[in-house]
């Protein structure tokens, strides 16, 4: 047992074979969360179909209120990140640490400047009273424009959850990084936490043109 | 052992080429994406958006989540899910579209309904939000940026829950195709025209009879769209196939 013990890269746990193995389940447990974070969203698309089926007038005077400028910026930041992502991955499958950290870290900071614009989107609608439930007090746009704004902030502030949970994730994997954790042989936290980036800009992608660009 | 591991477990590493290639084509879409949208497309737009969304997905999934390159199996676990995506939208729609048919007085009070709250803008919603308001003075809102369609116009609420429906349940596809890849939205997009003349009488009993029949020819047509699709295993093209009839059925039937 001890001689086996030390025979063991020090990534490799107990109840596993053989690294692959590992790795190899580790990414399926990742994408059946995928799989059930597409579920967990998949409510609220289902609502934001049933709802603009019901009330089409009210969802084209409501999303004029949106600034499209401010979601296409964001778009393009979650993509760059995505891309930054991606390139953190295989700079870790390439054994090169220093640009894994570098593209973690733009990562991070990508994902920041994501809610940093949201916020002054939220900040600005919460000052001219489009939030929802009872302090929505916003008077002249046609229909019934509350249930646009709730679902907006639903979908958005779901998501923005998410952008904000990935942050923490990518700064502990970016911390791991540093530290020298990962390499050719053992990149799986690096690549979980990727496909999880990557579905959240996945769900942005859906977001932007369902809720800004409303025709 | 470990040397050994180490060995055969080489990283399958994509080039770095194809990582700017796909940011390029995800940048180009988004720009798509906007540009479609300053057109005046009507309710066609979001067939395209939606197009457009999943391609991007696409994209997303199989380069960036490397799901290309990976098992299959790791391509069932989340197309799977979408699946189940799809039958989420295709029987909540189906019930929404259909009411009609088995009664009348179902549809009418939606369509009352929503009308109530378009016609009379002091209807019972906006008293609602008057109670809440705390007194003071309601903040000015900017003035939005005109609405440059129409919203659905007069045709629109006459022919009733009928016209609605086709693009309501379109909806439902696009943004369930989301999930199946280009494939089905191609055919959404394609048909997306009809539907609006389609009208009243024939949505529901297609969703039901056009889902068996259609299949065929319809799939036929679907797999010559999707090209930019990921992994495309089996799971993936059956969605979209499923889906696509019932867009389809309508508009042959209003002919």
């Amino acid at each position: 047992m001890s001689a086996a013990h030390g025979d063991h890269p020090k990534f490799l746990q107990h109840h596993f074979h053989s690294a692959e193995q590992q790795a190899s389940a580790s990414k399926l447990g990742m994408w059946l969360f995928l799989a059930q974070e597409v579920l967990f969203f998949g409510g609220i698309f289902v609502a934001y179909g049933v709802l603009r089926f019901l009330y089409p007038e009210t969802f084209l005077a409501a999303h004029a209120y949106l600034d499209v400028k401010m979601g296409a910026i964001n778009t393009v930041i979650l993509i760059t990140s995505s891309l930054t992502m991606a390139l953190g991955v295989r700079a870790a499958q390439t054994n090169n640490q220093k640009q894994t950290v570098l593209m973690l870290a733009l990562t991070i900071l990508f994902a920041c400047g994501f809610l940093v614009v949201k916020y002054f989107e939220y900040s600005h609608k919460i000052h001219v009273g489009l939030v929802t439930a009872r302090s929505f007090s916003a008077t002249g746009i046609a229909g019934s424009p509350h249930i646009f704004f709730s679902l907006y902030f639903a979908m958005t502030g779901l998501h923005g959850l998410h952008v904000l949970v990935g942050i923490i994730v990518l700064a502990w994997i970016l911390m791991r990084a540093r530290r020298g954790d990962f390499s050719s042989a053992y990149f799986t936290p690096v690549e979980n936490a990727g496909l999880y980036w990557h579905l959240v800009d996945l769900i942005w992608i859906f977001l932007f043109p369902l809720l800004y660009l409303v025709k | 052992m470990s040397a050994h591991a180490h060995d055969s477990s080489e990283p399958h590493v994509l080039p770095l080429k194809i990582y700017f290639q796909v940011y390029g084509a995800l940048l180009v879409l988004t720009g798509a994406t906007v540009g479609v949208s300053l057109l005046d497309l009507g309710p066609n737009a979001i067939y395209i958006a939606m197009l457009v969304a999943v391609i991007k997905a696409g994209f997303v999934v199989g380069y960036f989540m490397h799901l290309r390159y990976d098992t299959r199996f790791l391509s069932l676990v989340f197309f799977g899910s979408l699946i189940f995506l799809v039958i989420f939208f295709a029987f909540t729609f189906i019930d929404l579209t259909s009411r009609d048919r088995i009664d009348q007085n179902q549809a009418n009070f939606t369509l009352r309904k929503h009308q109530d709250i378009q016609e009379e803008s002091t209807g019972s919603v906006t008293v609602g939000i008057k109670r809440f308001r705390s007194g003071a003075n309601p903040p000015v809102l900017p003035k939005a940026p005109e609405v440059k369609k129409a919203p659905k116009p007069a045709a629109g609420t006459a022919a009733g829950t009928g016209a609605a429906a086709g693009t309501g349940a379109a909806a439902g596809t696009g943004a369930a195709a989301g999930t199946g890849a280009a494939a089905g939205t191609g055919t959404a997009a394609g048909t997306g025209a009809d539907p609006g003349t389609g009208t009243g009488a024939g949505t529901s009993e297609p969703a039901g009879g056009g889902t068996a029949a259609g299949t065929g020819s319809v799939a036929g047509s679907a797999s010559a769209a999707p090209g930019s699709g990921s992994a495309a295993p089996a799971a993936k093209a059956k969605a979209p196939a499923k889906k696509a009839p019932a867009k389809k059925a309508p508009a042959k039937k209003a002919h």
